[in-house]
């Protein structure tokens, strides 16, 4: 999309509704976890990443801190909710990383709010947690002065 | 002060009140804290609409009176303790000449005379009677005095003579003491207002100014701070100190201890932040003060012919320049404190370990997202061209500011169970353009000053935690050549520089080949930037940034090279959170998470 193209928007309300899409996500999950604190923050979205321009909201958060057949079924749970709850799956399988880590990348479909997920399993003994990590962004958009 | 007043003096009842006001100062610096990093923190991070706006303006208010409270507790705390220094040789030298006085069974009256008793050879069957000494500074009079004890018959009477002269020496000293001492106490009774105002804090750092000088003597007889200030010595130093000392010094000076690698972070925080609120209320004094740019610019010298008026040229050559730099030093500045207003909404407590808006050209700020003394992962972003202290927060994103709080939020995702601190670093002069960044002299300034900050990292987090967190350096453009020369500055540690070294659109990094910058294989990782430089990039090489025309996104360099396209994704997703993801990998040592090229 061209930059005279994209849309104003109140930026607090966009970091909300992104926020909301991420509670939605982990509820499509089904699964208790710990969860990271964080809120969604403002992102440029044009290349030369300058001050003036376009933006959007990018929400990164992950789900921790239990055992890997959870996470592993929950990751499948939300593969099949996906599509049943206003997302659009545009890819899955093992990401491009040398972990082969499985990935859904998905696009709501009001195409507002981009979502990637990844389950990352770590073996028994390793001194890292799983977890998904899920991250979602929104559309760019021009902020509302 | 007279010699009632100095008898009954107890220099400790000063040294204790000093203690109290230290009191003040710690309760009012932790109530500061948890204004911001607790309450306003909370309510930003749960709350939105205006009540909470006006909610949060009100304890921004509040959470500057605390601020000002604790710096000038500080300070008076400060001066208490070294009245109580200064006027203590005075003391001790009254009450022995009192105790001399006593012992030998004279007596000491109101004003300071000495009583003596008859004594000596009899002279017509009678003692050489008593009397009393008054005691004398005067060289002259008391030159007098001892020849008139020279031919009295009574021994007692140059005893008494030198008690009383004694006791008068240690008045006057103390009443030299005293009258320094006195205006600067007055100077510090606050105005009964309820607002800290601009003016206050203006003040505050007059009143800093003015007690450095007073307590100059005092201050010489605590430890000064080392000279050759490598981090590992001025740590020793610091360390050394008693609670009181480092108080003194932080109330004395804020932007010494601010600006000393080694420092524990939360101490470097603390005086920065001082200075940053004085600083501020100066500098909107002294703009205020600028009067307006006449509004007549342009003067007709005929038809079609215009000048600049005399008056204009007159406002432009005397204030111009320094109003332009006190707006931009207070833009950076806002921007600061508007970081500090975030802690709470996604972000983790911030430290200013680093303010100076005269430092470098175009100014000092080093910020971190978490405290790197304690972190487990800690990442320091050296930004590029253009960067400056009026620009690091600027526009909707925050500029360089939001760059480390993004990829801490990034990093924090990837290793939730662990601690993590970004650091944005701008301790250097950044070129202001492209054809400047060609000029390699700007890195060789800076590469040094960030090894030492490097080493003082490590430093402050071995004091802390007894270890060293895992480090990674991140320079963007320019900020990669910065790196560069960092890690063939000679540091004051062994070992390497850093962990990891993530350079994003580099120019060059004064090196050709990655193993020169002292890392372990594997570990230098180079990516195009989202803002696709390849101007400056190629112009780099061509001018040689790179040793041997070799820039790090080149092969032959032998760094990891690093995806930074996001065509694989959907529709929002773009090189900046590509980006993101993959600086996030490194710093969390999620190495096979990185996406290669």
């Amino acid at each position: 999309m061209k930059d005279f193209e994209v849309p104003v928007r109140d930026a607090e309300k966009v970091q909300q509704a992104t926020e909301r899409k991420s509670s939605q996500i982990m509820e499509l999950l089904g699964m208790k976890g710990k969860l990271t604190q964080s809120g969604a923050l403002p992102s440029p979205c044009s290349e030369d990443g300058s001050e003036s321009g376009t933006l959007q909201a990018y929400h990164p958060w992950s789900v921790y801190g239990v055992p890997n057949e959870e996470l592993t079924s929950a990751m499948g749970r939300l593969r099949e909710r996906l599509p049943k709850n206003g997302w659009r799956i545009i890819k899955e399988g093992p990401d491009g990383t040398a972990s082969k880590a499985p990935q859904i990348v998905a696009d709501s479909t009001d195409k507002e709010f981009s979502a990637d997920i990844r389950l990352s399993v770590e073996p028994a003994g390793s001194d890292k947690t799983s977890l998904i990590e899920v991250t979602v962004v929104s559309a760019c958009f021009r902020k509302q002065k | 002060m007279d010699f009632t007043t100095l008898k009954s003096l107890k220099p400790s009842a000063y040294e204790d009140a000093a203690g109290g006001y230290q009191a003040a100062v710690a309760m009012a610096s932790r109530t500061k804290d948890e204004i911001e990093n607790g309450i306003a923190a909370a309510l930003r991070g749960s709350l939105r609409g205006e009540a909470a706006e006006a909610a949060l303006r009100e304890l921004g208010q509040l959470r500057k009176n605390f601020h000002y409270i604790q710096i000038e507790c500080g300070l008076v705390s400060t001066a208490l303790r070294a009245f109580a220094a200064d006027v203590l040789p005075a003391k001790r030298k009254l009450d022995a000449a009192v105790a001399d006085a006593v012992a030998r069974a004279f007596t000491v009256g109101p004003g300071g005379s000495v009583g003596y008793p008859a004594a000596g050879a009899e002279v017509d069957g009678r003692l050489p009677k008593g009397g009393a000494a008054n005691g004398t500074t005067d060289e002259t009079a008391r030159a007098v005095n001892r020849q008139a004890a020279g031919f009295d018959p009574n021994p007692n009477l140059a005893y008494a003579q030198d008690c009383a002269d004694r006791i008068a020496s240690a008045i006057e000293e103390a009443t030299a003491v005293d009258r320094k001492w006195a205006p600067h106490l007055r100077r510090l009774e606050a105005d009964d207002d309820l607002t800290v105002s601009a003016a206050d804090l203006a003040d505050a750092a007059d009143d800093m100014d003015n007690l450095r000088g007073a307590a100059a003597s005092y201050l010489d007889d605590l430890k000064a701070p080392p000279k050759d200030a490598t981090p590992e010595a001025n740590a020793a130093w610091w360390h050394a100190l008693t609670p009181e000392e480092q108080a003194d010094y932080l109330a004395l000076f804020p932007d010494r201890v601010g600006a000393m690698d080694g420092l524990p972070s939360d101490v470097r925080d603390e005086a920065n932040r001082t200075v940053l609120d004085e600083r501020r209320g100066r500098y909107q004094l002294e703009l205020d003060a600028i009067p307006p740019e006449p509004a007549d610019r342009l003067r007709a010298l005929g038809p079609d012919v215009v000048a600049y008026s005399d008056e204009w040229l007159a406002w432009r050559d005397k204030y111009k320049d320094r109003k332009e730099h006190l707006e931009a030093s207070l833009k950076g500045m806002d921007a600061i404190q508007a970081r500090f207003d975030r802690t709470g909404s996604g972000l983790p407590e911030a430290y200013l370990l680093g303010f100076d808006p005269e430092a470098n050209g175009d100014g000092r700020v080093i910020l971190a997202n978490g405290n790197p003394d304690t972190a487990d992962h800690t990442a320091i972003y050296v930004p590029g061209t253009k960067s400056k202290l009026s620009r690091i927060g600027d526009g909707d994103t925050f500029g360089d500011l939001g760059r480390s709080e993004r990829l801490w939020a990034t990093s924090q995702s990837m290793a939730p169970d662990r601690r993590i601190s970004t650091i944005t670093w701008l301790d250097y002069d950044a070129p202001d353009d492209i054809p400047h960044a060609t000029m390699s002299s700007y890195s060789d300034k800076g590469g040094p000053t960030l090894r030492e900050f490097l080493d003082g990292n490590k430093t402050a987090h071995e004091y802390s935690t007894g270890s060293s967190a895992h480090t990674t350096v991140i320079g963007h453009s320019y900020g990669s050549t910065v790196v560069g020369v960092a890690t063939r500055s000679g540091g004051m540690l062994d070992g390497s520089m850093a962990d990891d070294i993530v350079v994003a659109g580099s120019p060059g990094m004064r090196v050709d080949r990655a193993a020169d910058l002292g890392l372990r294989p594997g570990h230098v990782w180079a990516m195009g930037a989202s803002w696709d430089d390849q101007v400056v990039r190629q112009g780099g090489r061509l001018v040689g940034l790179g040793d041997n025309l070799t820039i790090p996104t080149d092969e032959s360099f032998g760094g990891n090279i690093v995806e930074s396209d996001s065509t694989d994704h959907s529709g929002f997703w773009n090189r900046n959170s590509t980006s993101l993801r993959n600086q996030a990998a490194v710093v969390t040592e999620n190495f096979e998470k990185v996406e290669l090229e």
